[in-house]
């Protein structure tokens, strides 16, 4: 009988040896996922050909270790750009700064602020600036939010598409409530343009890096 | 003292307390309620009147000296609890040395709470909770706890019998109402498996109390209460220096928790519990793929030939793992049927056929009509307006709209496959394997708390025409402890299940299953099964099912019929002496709230008569969590130890821990001992689960999904 069993075993193996994917696949599905989770998500490559193709203004987004999502401006209202993505991710942005969400799973619903941002290379690094902010998924509402400016160096950063010249402003913000501290970084052009920022927006959302890959208009 | 509680209560009454719990939620390392060292929501020693949120299961390691605890807890509802634990006594031993060595006394027990009253900005939550309620005894308590909530403090007060009662102070507080409950007649130390309802709330009680602060920036709970389990006075520990326990939970996440306190005065416990909530797939899926929709020209050559259209609709569908089993393009409607393994929702698979069809779909087409399949069975068909789907599809309409003006039906018995315009060719037979490692366990034995076994498994199926299946599992073993097993069964009846160590010890490398089965559903929501060969590790028989699920009806009726024989213990192609008839009819119902009810009453392997009743909940992510108990004609004496058979099971969708659909669950069931009494032939591709999940009811409830 040992042998029978054998016999049935080898010509298993023997017929199907070649897929692999058959060999325990609950575990390899598995292991994907936790090293998705743990080291991130391979990046799509997003090419400057795919982004000059494209005929709205638009901006690489990753949140995260998650993918690379590309987004395109879907209207702007003055100061405020309204970018969408494929999976119909919104995100309102003002002078470089997520300012409303929506479609993640933990969404800013106001970020109130009194300042002027449009020009951040001449802003005043000696002052704290105060933001009011609400979030929906839970509601919290009017969270409030310190911050203040540094400017950093300026470099020539590479992007998908050109090399431009930049300047680093870090903006370090806290919330005495939550015992919450971050920076955020913006990299802006000689007009205070944000072509490339690191933000933290929430508590319950891991940071979000984008770079605009075409400028809205 | 009552004088002292009473004002504390009119205290916390008259406290207008605001709380706004969603800030917590926003903290980095988010403070809450913490499991006590049993497992159930609580202080350290003494419980309280929180819950996890339900769909909750959580797994704790509290470990002391003397006592260790093991537990994993459950919460079906958000005002229910249930708790299942093993307890290692280390001051103890299992038994004599010559039948466990030198194992400490291990103690199992089941632990319920449930709550009264949920929180308001005056009143206190309120909670009554058993512990230890069909066990040895040992721990045996019952408790009434309330709960409210002052800004960062949580406090706790309420009245606790049994071993939480041992302090005493209160007089059998429950007298009034019964003189029964003047008088605990529990001896403590049993054999367990019944409960002792008569000693519930009775007897001495004592006052429980407790305080637990949140310091919320720094994710720490600081927990003091009064312990009134008194353990030098039941002689479980020497010496009590103190009567106060002073603890600390680490609120590391969501999921992990660290936790540490010092007992009695003079014992440091240190403690950690993961938990997850199942409630919600929190993992994000991908969206329904873009389809391109077809221009004019290629619209008009569909027209003349369909086959253009069949391929596309093919390819289309191959990308999202959906495999077309037939198609019919007709004068104003597509009929689709389809099958897929990578949806655990047949609503979503569903979902994303209709939008395809509806992508690719001349202009004349108005309805899609998708013949949703499992197996060879055809278990719905769903008939869709292709311009409502649209509209709804661009946010015009809602989802809502799209269920209402659509027909859900079933026609089980003329499936489309078996008159169609476009049949893909399917070369019979079709083979198909799997392998993987796998585990055995064998859990609270005397011969060793854990035993197991990692064996490689294979499993194969080979399909010889459509409805006709082989299927064939084998496993190899790669390392077991098993040989370990010296406890054989005392058993009087026909040793069914009770000679599992043997089969263990014996059928390391074993057929696990080598069986034909046929299928068919020859009157509209009627599905039969046939079995022949080795149908499970331990019998080998022949037989079949039949099971009768009007698809828009609640309810459910079945009926299976097997002759077996029992296997050998090696489990290749032997037979033992030992065979039977076995067989239940069956009932099953779709109740409120999302409980599923099944009720089989027949004859069990052993030959005993009787029923069994199993209830479970199933949540929308698909997350169930059940109980089941069966009570036949055998005596206590007959049964042995835990004088009826019952359990619970667990099961997580297997897509929950993946970043893609899956279809599956990963099941974890337990019953505290294997006995012969009640025991039931395990039926592969049981026809409810193939077709349980498939009525009206389930495909309203899994509608959301119908568009993403």
């Amino acid at each position: 009988m040992r042998q029978i069993l054998n016999l049935v075993l080898i010509t298993l193996c023997l017929g199907c040896a070649i897929d692999f994917s058959r060999i325990a696949p609950g575990y390899t599905e598995a292991f994907k996922s936790i090293n998705n989770l743990l080291f991130g998500y391979e990046d799509n490559i997003i090419s400057a050909e795919l982004i000059e193709n494209i005929p709205y203004a638009s901006m690489i987004i990753t949140i995260g270790k998650g993918p690379q999502g590309l987004m395109i401006l879907e209207s702007k209202n003055y100061q405020d750009n309204i970018w969408v993505s494929a999976d119909k991710v919104y995100l309102k942005e003002r002078n470089g700064r997520i300012i409303q969400t929506r479609g993640l799973n933990n969404n800013i619903d106001e970020l109130i602020y009194t300042v002027d941002f449009s020009d951040l290379r001449n802003i005043d690094t000696t002052k704290t600036y105060i933001y009011f902010k609400s979030f929906s998924n839970p509601t919290l509402n009017n969270l409030v939010l310190e911050a203040k400016f540094s400017i950093k160096e300026t470099k020539l950063v590479r992007l998908v598409n050109q090399n431009l010249y930049l300047t680093l402003v870090e903006e370090k913000v806290s919330s005495k409530v939550l015992g919450w501290n971050f920076v955020n970084e913006y990299w802006i052009d000689e007009n205070s343009y944000v072509w490339k920022s690191s933000q933290k927006i929430s508590p319950k959302l891991p940071r979000v890096f984008i770079e605009v890959t075409k400028k809205p208009s | 003292m009552k004088r002292i509680f009473f004002f504390s209560y009119i205290l916390l009454l008259s406290s207008n307390t605001f709380t706004n719990e969603s800030i917590n939620e926003y903290f980095s390392n988010p403070v809450g309620h913490s499991p006590s060292n049993y497992g159930i929501t609580g202080v350290i020693e003494i419980p309280n009147a929180r819950f996890m949120d339900e769909a909750s299961i959580l797994w704790n390691f509290s470990g002391s000296y003397p006592n260790e605890y093991t537990s994993v807890t459950a919460s079906p509802f958000s005002w229910m609890e249930a708790s299942y634990r093993y307890t290692e006594i280390k001051n103890e031993n299992y038994g004599p040395a010559n039948y466990s060595g030198n194992q400490s006394l291990k103690d199992k027990g089941f632990d319920i709470k449930i709550g009264l009253l949920k929180e308001g900005n005056k009143i206190p939550a309120l909670a009554i909770g058993l512990r230890d309620v069909a066990g040895t005894g040992l721990f045996s308590s019952e408790y009434i706890v309330a709960t409210k909530r002052i800004q960062n403090l949580d406090v706790t007060f309420g009245l606790g019998w049994g071993m939480l009662g041992t302090d005493g102070g209160v007089s059998s507080p429950l007298k009034f109402i019964d003189d029964s409950f003047a008088k605990r007649n529990s001896s403590g130390f049993g054999f367990g498996g019944e409960f002792s309802y008569k000693d519930w709330f009775s007897g001495k009680a004592s006052y429980l109390g407790a305080l637990e602060y949140d310091l919320r920036k720094m994710g720490l709970r600081l927990k003091l209460e009064y312990d009134t389990t008194n353990p030098d006075q039941r002689r479980a520990v020497n010496k009590v220096d103190s009567r106060f326990n002073i603890g600390l939970t680490y609120h590391f996440n969501n999921n992990l928790k660290f936790s540490t306190s010092f007992e009695r005065g003079n014992q440091f416990r240190i403690g950690f519990n993961l938990r997850g909530n199942f409630l919600k797939d929190t993992i994000n899926k991908p969206i329904p793929k873009n389809v391109v929709r077809l221009n004019d020209e290629q619209k008009k050559r569909i027209l003349d030939n369909n086959e253009i259209f069949y391929r596309s609709l093919n390819r289309s569908l191959r990308e999202e793992d959906i495999y077309i089993q037939a198609a019919s393009l007709k004068e104003d409607s597509i009929d689709l049927a389809i099958a897929s393994s990578r949806f655990y929702s047949f609503t979503r698979a569903a979902g994303r056929s209709t939008r395809i069809a509806a992508a690719l779909s001349p202009e004349n087409i108005k309805k899609i009509n998708v013949h949703v399949m499992n197996g060879d069975f055809e278990i719905s068909t769903i008939t869709i307006n292709k311009n409502e789907f649209d509209s709804s599809d661009s946010f015009e309409g809602s989802n809502s709209e799209l269920l209402f003006k659509s027909t859900i039906y079933s026609n089980s018995h003329k499936p489309l496959y078996k008159d169609a315009d476009f049949i893909p060719e399917i070369s019979f037979p079709e083979f198909e394997w799997s392998m993987a490692p796998a585990l055995k366990h064998q859990i609270g034995g005397p011969e060793g708390f854990y035993l197991g076994q990692l064996f490689w498994k294979t499993d194969t199926s080979l399909k010889l025409k459509r409805n006709l299946m082989f299927y064939a599992s084998f496993g190899l073993n790669i390392y077991d402890t098993f040989n370990d097993f010296n406890n054989p069964s005392q058993s009087t009846i026909p040793k069914v299940r009770s000679d599992i160590q043997d089969y263990l010890k014996e059928g390391k490398n074993n057929i696990q299953r080598f069986q034909f089965q046929y299928f068919s559903s020859p009157l509209n929501d009627t599905f039969l099964r046939f079995d022949f060969g080795l149908m499970e590790e331990m019998f080998a028989g022949i037989g079949g099912e039949l099971l009768y699920r009007p698809f828009k009806s609640i309810s459910s009726y079945g009926f299976s019929l097997h002759k077996v024989k029992q296997r050998g213990y090696k489990q290749r192609f032997s037979l033992k002496e030992y065979e039977t008839v076995t067989g239940h009819f069956y009932h099953y119902a779709d109740l409120p709230f999302g409980i599923n009810s099944k009720v089989s009453i027949g004859k069990y392997l052993a030959g005993d008569k009787g029923i069994t009743l199993d209830l479970s909940r199933r949540f929308k992510s698909g997350f169930t969590l059940g109980v089941f108990a069966t009570k036949t004609d055998l005596s206590a004496s007959e049964f042995g130890e835990g004088s009826f058979n019952k359990g619970f099971y667990i099961s997580i969708p297997t897509q929950m821990f993946y970043t893609n659909f899956r279809t599956g669950n990963i099941a974890f069931g337990l019953q505290p001992l294997t006995k012969d009494g009640g025991a039931m032939l395990i039926q592969h591709n049981a026809l409810f689960s193939i077709l349980g999940d498939s009525n009206l009811n389930s495909i309203v409830r899994d509608w959301s999904y119908f568009l993403k």
